[in-house]
């Protein structure tokens, strides 16, 4: 065989702009995790205590964000939907993230027609729009937390199954896979100690950038009114509970709006560099 | 060219039959006796046998389904449990308002999201570059309710360039629907823009690698012609798969952007059944979704055989 490499451009040697954006993504998504871990710490006021005598408060010393309408104070109410928010997109990911990673790998690995038939459940789910999806299955389970992470795991499913079959597809007729068999090693050695390991990287990015949308959906899916159920304090929640009072009291929408734009950036930057790192040519 | 889409709209047909399986499934899996939930927990036994009745409910299972694929080919989704106005009528009223948005979005989305791309690739690595990754993160980051609460409240509420409320205008007033249209639109563009400026940085800088490219340069096409004309023809491919890909994300998004503006559309109807439980029309709405994402696939498709002739004999 003649060397073709040559026809290849060498990689050019460049600034990474991935390192910046882990950096500056995972510093804004570490503060906000202590945030929320440590909410009932930092919290000024119990987010669930109502004061009629304090409704609708401006900012101030006393109330940094102001109060709503129950005369809740805004800002701990931030902190403790930061909690839920979190928490959900983080549980729905990994869920969705087992879930994806092993049926793609199993489905790629032996291929046939269970590959064909979950490919195909796979494909009907991929036809509804995602929103869409999430919001009925929450609808059809009722609404609490649980079911919450359940529904946008579900959506987050192909993301993971694809990937983890098309890799398994791919590593299973490479020659050290054959060599495995060759030695006769069992097809869940071969599988969890040589395919398995190959994917992970790539896994753990699609998760990165699933977070953010994790946390999209959550929050789109509370600001409907199919998030965990009141009293609880959720981002999308406090922006729905601002909207209704979005004529005199806008603060209470742009606060919590604000706060989800900090968490979606961060995680951003985060999957983002994470991407760029590990295959600097693909920033599409 | 006919004939490759009607190849491909043949192969559309287990997949809809699967998703109206689905649909028709998905509405009977759900808790409770619609019956119960409708007249009441008071109603007689007699009253909910009649509804079973006129609901077809008491049939079996599989007679139902086939009840519902009958109808379903004379083109009728069924009556709404609730307004006893048929689904499909409902759905006709409000479908324009939703695809009007979604290809105003689609619109805004492609043309700022193409050229910023091609300018941030040209740029590699320079202020442009930065300032358009800056931008897209922006537009990444931004859940589709949480631009569309903060624009209502800049340009409508405060700078009151746009009406608070779109509520939807005949179409004898053109200026008016514009008008209306055009803050729905300009968000559910913007996160699109985003998306669409990385794929076309994305493919630019692949493609400016290539040898066609590299020979037009040699030849001493100007850059400006090679970028715009030779290069970006072939990302465009990209852009169309990615927006077929995004569609189905943009008619998510489309849901939040009508409860927020209050726009009438598919969105607002979902919400609307869901509040209700109006199970037929949620049926109906499943099964409308459905079909627009499967047909914009397919159209999608025969984009591929327009923008790259080479699709349709492979």
């Amino acid at each position: 065989m003649t060397n073709t490499t040559t026809a290849v451009a060498p990689a050019r040697k460049r600034h990474t702009p991935g390192r910046a954006a882990i950096i500056i993504g995972a510093t804004i998504v570490g503060i906000v995790l202590l945030a929320a871990i440590f909410a009932p710490l930092i919290a000024p006021h119990d987010p669930y205590a109502q004061s009629m005598l304090a409704r609708f408060r401006p900012p101030s010393a006393e109330y940094w964000l102001g109060t709503d309408r129950f005369g809740r104070d805004t800002f701990s109410r931030i902190l403790f939907g930061l909690r839920i928010t979190l928490w959900t997109a983080l549980a729905s990911t990994a869920l969705a993230m087992v879930a994806g990673t092993s049926v793609g790998i199993l489905s790629g690995y032996y291929g046939g027609r269970v590959d064909r038939w979950v490919s195909a459940a796979n494909d009907l789910l991929m036809s509804f729009p995602q929103m869409v999806a999430g919001i009925i299955i929450v609808a059809l389970l009722g609404p609490g937390v649980t079911n919450l992470i359940i529904a946008i795991a579900i959506t987050a499913f192909p993301a993971f199954y694809r990937m983890a079959r098309s890799a398994a597809l791919a590593l299973r007729d490479r020659e050290y896979i054959d060599a495995c068999r060759v030695l006769g090693y069992s097809d869940v050695r071969i599988v969890a100690r040589h395919i398995l390991p190959e994917t992970l990287d790539d896994m753990i990015i699609i998760a990165t950038l699933w977070l953010a949308t994790a946390v999209r959906t959550e929050s789109s899916l509370a600001f409907i009114g199919l998030g965990a159920p009141p009293p609880a304090a959720t981002l999308g929640g406090l922006v729905r509970e601002g909207f209704d009072n979005l004529l005199d009291y806008p603060g209470l929408a742009i606060w919590p709006s604000l706060a989800i734009l900090i968490v979606m950036i961060g995680l951003n930057l985060m999957g983002d560099g994470l991407r760029d790192a590990n295959d600097p040519r693909a920033s599409s | 060219m006919l004939g490759y889409f009607g190849k491909r709209l043949l192969t559309l047909i287990p997949t809809l039959f699967a998703v109206l399986t689905l649909a028709f499934v998905l509405v009977r899996i759900v808790p409770g006796d619609p019956a119960l939930i409708i007249l009441g927990d008071q109603a007689t036994p007699e009253a909910i046998a009649r509804f079973h009745e006129a609901t077809g409910l008491d049939q079996p299972i599989w007679r139902q389904f086939l009840a519902f694929l009958s109808q379903l080919a004379h083109g009728d989704l069924g009556v709404s449990m609730i307004s006893n106005r048929p689904v499909l009528t409902s759905i006709i009223e409000v479908l324009p308002y939703t695809l009007e948005l979604s290809f105003a979005g689609v619109l805004v989305g492609v043309v700022l999201g193409v050229p910023l791309g091609v300018i941030a690739a040209r740029s590699n690595g320079g202020v442009a570059d930065w300032a358009i990754r800056i931008v897209t993160l922006g537009g990444l980051s931004f859940p589709a309710f949480v631009s569309a609460v903060l624009m209502l409240l800049v340009f409508a509420v405060w700078l009151g360039w746009f009406p608070v409320i779109s509520t939807a205008k005949p179409i004898t007033d053109p200026i008016g629907r514009l008008n209306s249209l055009a803050l729905p639109a300009i968000n559910l563009g913007l996160v699109m823009m985003a998306y669409v400026a990385r794929v076309t940085r994305g493919g630019m800088m692949n493609i400016m690698r290539s040898d066609y490219i590299r020979t037009a340069r040699a030849k001493g096409v100007p850059a400006r012609r090679i970028v715009w004309k030779h290069a970006l023809r072939n990302v465009l491919l990209a852009v169309v798969t990615f927006t077929g890909l995004y569609f189905s994300v943009l008619i998510g998004n489309s849901v939040l952007t009508e409860i927020v503006f209050n726009r009438p559309g598919l969105g607002k109807l979902v919400i609307g059944a869901l509040e209700r439980r109006d199970y037929t029309l949620l049926q109906g709405l499943v099964v409308a979704y459905a079909i627009l994402v499967v047909l914009v696939n397919a159209l999608t498709d025969l984009c591929y055989g327009l923008v790259d002739p080479r699709v349709k004999t492979s």
